[in-house]
């Protein structure tokens, strides 16, 4: 069946037609992008009401796959000057968006008051919620907890140093005393189950969908121990629960953890069991250096705080050499963390010499760059220059870390457009983070070139692009950089009908606005996965 | 709490002496948050740890997120009392105890 979307401002991300009024999708596939009139005869339309369409979101370096082990055992920890009554608002505050099943918390004070289950049962009344006392000594149950665990009337107490409290009428009251009856009630949190991380994938799916992103790139899967998350995908994928596309990473840390051959062996391997059409095992990570604020960031010239300090290496140079070329001839893509600008050169003679026939390759982060190693980026034409357009936040911390020369040369996604080296954005982070607001992204992006010192941005204005290129940077220019161009990143006949329908008009919208951008809904293969709730606000979603 | 540190090449070993509560807490994040940078194998020893709290475990549940990135983390000789807090509360799922 086709149905046509027509009457809305559709930017396509293809240069071939980059604005458009109407498009059809069939069988989860675009297959006529133009105007009105060129799909009247449609029989099944939907009329998008003049509002805008952009293609569905690509993150081009984001942690998803750490959220689930996190998101399993998400303990919100609490200070133990909470009063009883005010547990149940302030535990509703903590609990992440999107996510469902136990809430888990620990941390009050059962001397503070009298606990019971009525101090939650208003917030959750259909949710288990158990909450630890500071010394791990007593536990609060809900009414649903309660009912979960059959705690009832019937319950019988371990001992007479352990047990459920009671009320008059003999009925607990949701406060359990002890570790023996305590461990009555860790069923509830059951064993690090699939189950557990199969609704953390769920919550996070969701919560991604609500973001507008259909595809993703998850910058550290596994590293030779934690590659159990695989299965749970691969499961969800079979089920036609994935509601994006991942693209996964091997991570390698070097040949004292693990030898070149053998971590190839075990890229293989994933590469192998690892592979659908939604989802892909097939880039070599890397991590050069670690970060400015911690001063591990390698940089040419000392810190400014600390004139002895120049970072440190976090993956030799020799390594990285070794590990890519192994990779590239077997035809992996290869993505490395660089910040500092010594890292940068470095990983700039990693790709372009022994992992030069990778079939792309990415730098990540790219804080501080030389400029002969922009006219070597621009030179080697075909390495994806990776970031995340939030750090251009101005903040102090730095230029006391970098002296205000190097803060004032930071993130140089202007002259690397300038100079045609494709700029991708992403938000190294998980969901719920501010920086996977990608709509916030486009504004630091676009602020910047408008007036930086007004939008609290690191200068030069010039380091700034157009809403345009920022929008490009978040859909086509990842999917090449995972090499998904063919089946997603713009808004083009042939392609998988991944789009996403905004509340607002992000390319003309008073810049201020930008950010406060919502997704109304998301759609990958042409298959509906979010829609925002009719009176939902938008609240809880994330922002910048 | 005393913490003895022992660092090697990018090996870190914390031994912490006393009682891990909401005063003592902030002092081994600090500690954590200061040498961690460049770790790849953080090794915790409890074995003279007498008391954790929830202030306690707050920190040892963000240097495993943390370690999860960067490299592992071990927990070990961990005394009997206090192995009954990480199993009651589930920590002994996520942390790796020896």
């Amino acid at each position: 069946m086709e149905t046509a979307f027509y009457n809305g401002i559709v930017y396509t991300a293809d240069a071939a037609v980059p604005v458009a009024q109407a498009f059809v999708v069939r069988d989860g596939t675009f297959v006529a992008v133009g105007t009105n009139s060129d799909v009247a005869a449609c029989a099944t339309k939907v009329d998008l009401g003049g509002r805008c369409v952009i293609p569905g979101l690509v993150d081009s370096h984001c942690h998803i796959l750490s959220g689930i082990q996190q998101a399993a055992m998400n303990m919100i920890f609490l200070e133990n000057e909470i009063l009883p009554e005010e547990l149940g608002e302030t535990l509703s505050e903590e609990v992440a968006p999107g996510s469902d099943g136990l809430v888990a918390a620990m941390g009050i004070d059962i001397t503070k008051g009298t606990f019971s289950a009525r101090d939650l049962d208003g917030h959750f009344p259909d949710r288990p919620v158990m909450v630890f006392s500071f010394d791990g000594h007593a536990l609060l149950l809900n009414t649903c907890a309660m009912q979960a665990l059959g705690v009832d009337r019937e319950v019988e107490d371990p001992d007479e140093n352990s047990y459920f409290v009671r009320g008059q009428d003999g009925l607990p009251t949701g406060l359990v005393i002890e570790i023996p009856a305590m461990m009555r009630c860790r069923s509830l949190m059951g064993d690090e189950t699939e189950g557990d991380h199969g609704e953390a994938l769920e919550g996070l799916l969701q919560a991604y969908a609500s973001c507008g992103y259909t595809t993703a790139f998850d910058a550290m899967s596994a590293d030779g121990e934690a590659a159990e998350v695989f299965p749970l995908l691969k499961e969800f994928d079979e089920s036609g629960k994935l509601t994006m596309r991942i693209s996964g990473s091997f991570c390698y840390h070097g040949e004292e953890y693990m030898e070149p051959e053998e971590a190839l062996d075990y890229m293989r391997e994933l590469r192998d069991s690892v592979r659908s059409d939604n989802l892909r095992m097939d880039t070599l990570k890397m991590i050069a250096d670690g970060t400015v604020e911690e001063h591990s960031a390698l940089l040419s010239e000392p810190y400014a705080d600390q004139p002895q300090c120049r970072g440190s290496e976090l993956t030799g140079a020799e390594d990285m050499r070794t590990m890519a070329q192994l990779a590239a001839e077997d035809g992996f893509r290869i993505h490395i963390h660089a910040i500092g600008d010594r890292a940068v050169t470095e990983v700039l003679e990693v790709l372009g010499g022994p992992g030069r026939t990778a079939p792309t390759r990415t730098i990540a982060h790219n804080q501080i760059y030389r400029a002969e190693d922009i006219e070597r980026i621009a030179r080697e034409g075909d390495i994806f220059f990776q970031t995340t357009p939030h750090w251009v936040q101005f903040d102090e911390a730095t230029v006391a870390f970098l002296g205000e020369k190097r803060a004032g040369r930071q993130f140089p996604f202007g002259t690397m457009r300038r100079n045609g080296v494709a700029v991708t954005f992403g938000s190294d982070a998980c969901v719920g983070e501010p920086s996977c607001n990608a709509f916030a992204g486009m504004f630091y992006a676009a602020a910047r070139a408008e007036d930086p010192e007004r939008f609290g941005c690191f200068p030069p204005a010039e380091e700034g692009i157009s809403r345009e290129e920022a929008l490009a940077a978040y859909t086509i220019a990842g999917a090449r950089q995972l090499g998904w161009e063919k089946e997603t990143g713009s808004i083009t006949a042939g392609k998988s009908a991944d789009f996403v329908i905004l509340d607002r008009d992000p390319m003309t919208c008073p810049i201020a606005e930008l950010p406060d951008t919502t997704v109304l809904e998301t759609w990958f293969r042409g298959e509906q996965v979010f829609r925002l709730d009719a009176g939902d606000d938008g609240e809880g979603k994330t922002r910048r | 709490m005393t913490i003895t540190r022992k660092m090697e090449g990018d090996k870190l070993e914390l031994a912490l002496e006393g009682r891990l509560d909401t005063t003592t807490a902030p002092e081994l994040e600090k500690e954590i948050a200061d040498s961690i940078a460049d770790v790849k194998d953080l090794t915790l020893d409890l074995e003279k740890l007498v008391y954790i709290s929830s202030a306690g475990l707050r920190v040892l549940l963000s240097a495993q997120k943390r370690m999860n990135q960067q490299g592992s983390m071990v927990i070990c000789n961990v005394s009997e009392e206090i192995m009954e807090i990480f199993e009651v509360t589930g920590f002994s799922d996520i942390l790796t105890i020896r």
